[in-house]
């Protein structure tokens, strides 16, 4: 396994890499859209691709709960599992295995890392009212996933054949090229998820898309309009790394009417779980 | 570089292109998927099919595909459908074991290193924690991967309705 996690890293960090110098020119933008449309032509379902996915997922998933201590707590996990798995009856990537977790801390905010690593934040859940906002949240983080913004972002790739890559001299280690590699690309990664943020376009395309996801769920699809409208005045540390990652709440929020208005989405739609959002927080 | 990259986009760009059924057949990605009569969620079901379901597309609009499905025509979001069967289950969990959790943690240990600088963190100050925090987060990420739900406490709890649901204007 060792060698599956050092090659499929690897190849896919030089890729990476070539990303990196990229966007350094200036030269991102065309770049990006060459390299998404490539992406959205091929779709590419391989193994390899997949494995490649969960592989630095996973590594990323590793340095976010280093730096976010996870709130222990198995009845709320329970909780969050289970309207994840509601959510998840609707999810067109039926080859991962998604899993999720509370970060225990005051910032408003939730992360995903490539594969299926899902952390809600305790500060996130303090400002919801009830199950749809959960599964709002939730379902806004699967379609990062789910819609592989952050893999298309680094261009993560495996690689079916491991001589073309010449990668055999790894097999014995992890050798010092791939750690760079590695970190290099682990650290454009925490940009996206804690600096600068992802592109606009993918966090308005997680939006409409997640918004589909809670519709199709029987959830009140509306749920993350009126989340986002109560966590709009909030200021403050809590909400820095939400706030300078995302688009404006104003731009949001705009956009999503006009998706209800397209989709025939109303507040009168769907299951709240109003009480048994309570419950499950009242008793932890 | 241009080598590298080179053979696997052609690789894709081949299977992408690459049909496995009839040109218009398409396949249900999801476990569970609704026919709508209207491109809209507010539209009457028709009914429900499961992964795999194999529909031939009728028409495309916005994020809906017009579809027949065995003597059916009607609407599925177009999310939820691809022109290729399901992808199976992928894990790495398979011999994950042979991965000794020092080896990993040596490895994370550097790259946990830069990226607690990256996020301003002093390199020393997090050099001197490195070493429990890394074993103690690869821990907890396989507790967290470890935690599974019950088949018929996920059964029962997706067959509960909302009782409010009916009292909202």
């Amino acid at each position: 396994m060792i060698r599956h996690l050092s090659h499929f890293i690897f190849l896919s960090l030089l890729l990476s890499s070539s990303v990196t110098a990229e966007t350094a020119t200036g030269a991102n933008n065309n770049f990006r859209q060459r390299i998404s449309q490539t992406t959205l032509i091929n779709d590419a379902d391989i193994a390899e691709d997949i494995r490649a996915e969960i592989s630095f997922g996973r590594e990323l998933a590793t340095v976010v709960i280093s730096d976010y201590p996870l709130l222990e707590n198995l009845e709320l996990q329970r909780y969050l599992n289970l309207v994840m798995q509601r959510l998840l009856q609707f999810g067109d990537r039926q080859e991962l295995t998604y899993h999720i977790a509370i970060l225990n801390s005051d910032e408003v905010n939730a992360y995903t890392t490539p594969g299926g690593y899902i952390f809600v934040s305790r500060g996130a859940l303090k400002e919801m009212q009830d199950e749809a906002e959960l599964a709002a949240v939730i379902a806004h983080e699967i379609a990062h996933v789910n819609r592989r913004h952050i893999v298309n972002e680094l261009q993560i790739r495996g690689e079916a054949d491991p001589l073309q890559a010449g990668i055999g001299q790894f097999f014995a280690g992890f050798s010092d090229a791939a750690r760079v590699a590695l970190e290099q690309a682990i650290d454009t990664a925490l940009d996206l998820l804690f600096g600068n943020g992802l592109k606009q376009a993918d966090e308005f395309d997680a939006d409409a898309s997640s918004t589909l996801l809670l519709a199709q769920a029987g959830y009140d699809a509306t749920a993350l309009e009126r989340y986002l409208q109560r966590i709009a005045p909030l200021q403050g540390e809590s909400m820095r790394v939400l706030v300078t990652t995302h688009p404006t709440f104003a731009d949001r929020i705009s956009r999503l009417a006009a998706i209800y208005q397209q989709e025939g989405i109303t507040a009168a739609h769907g299951d709240r779980h109003q009480q048994r959002f309570t419950r499950h927080f009242h008793r932890s | 570089m241009m080598k590298k990259i080179v053979p696997p986009l052609l690789t894709l760009l081949l299977l992408g292109f690459h049909p496995s059924g009839s040109a218009s057949d398409v396949y249900l990605q999801s476990l569970q998927g609704r026919l709508y009569s209207q491109p809209a969620f507010n539209a009457t079901m028709i009914d429900e099919l499961q992964k795999g379901a194999v529909m031939q597309l009728i028409s495309q609009q916005k994020s809906w595909s017009e579809v027949r499905y065995q003597n059916k025509e009607g609407w599925i979001s177009s999310y939820l459908i691809k022109a290729t069967p399901p992808t199976k289950p992928v894990s790495l969990l398979t011999g994950e074991e042979s991965e000794s959790i020092s080896d990993s943690a040596r490895r994370r240990a550097s790259v946990v290193t830069t990226a607690g600088a990256a996020r301003g963190l002093a390199a020393s100050e997090r050099r001197a924690r490195l070493g429990d925090d890394i074993r103690r987060s690869y821990l907890q990420l396989r507790k967290i991967e470890r935690f599974s739900l019950g088949e018929e406490e996920l059964n029962h709890f997706l067959a509960t309705q909302d009782s409010a649901r009916e009292e909202r204007p």
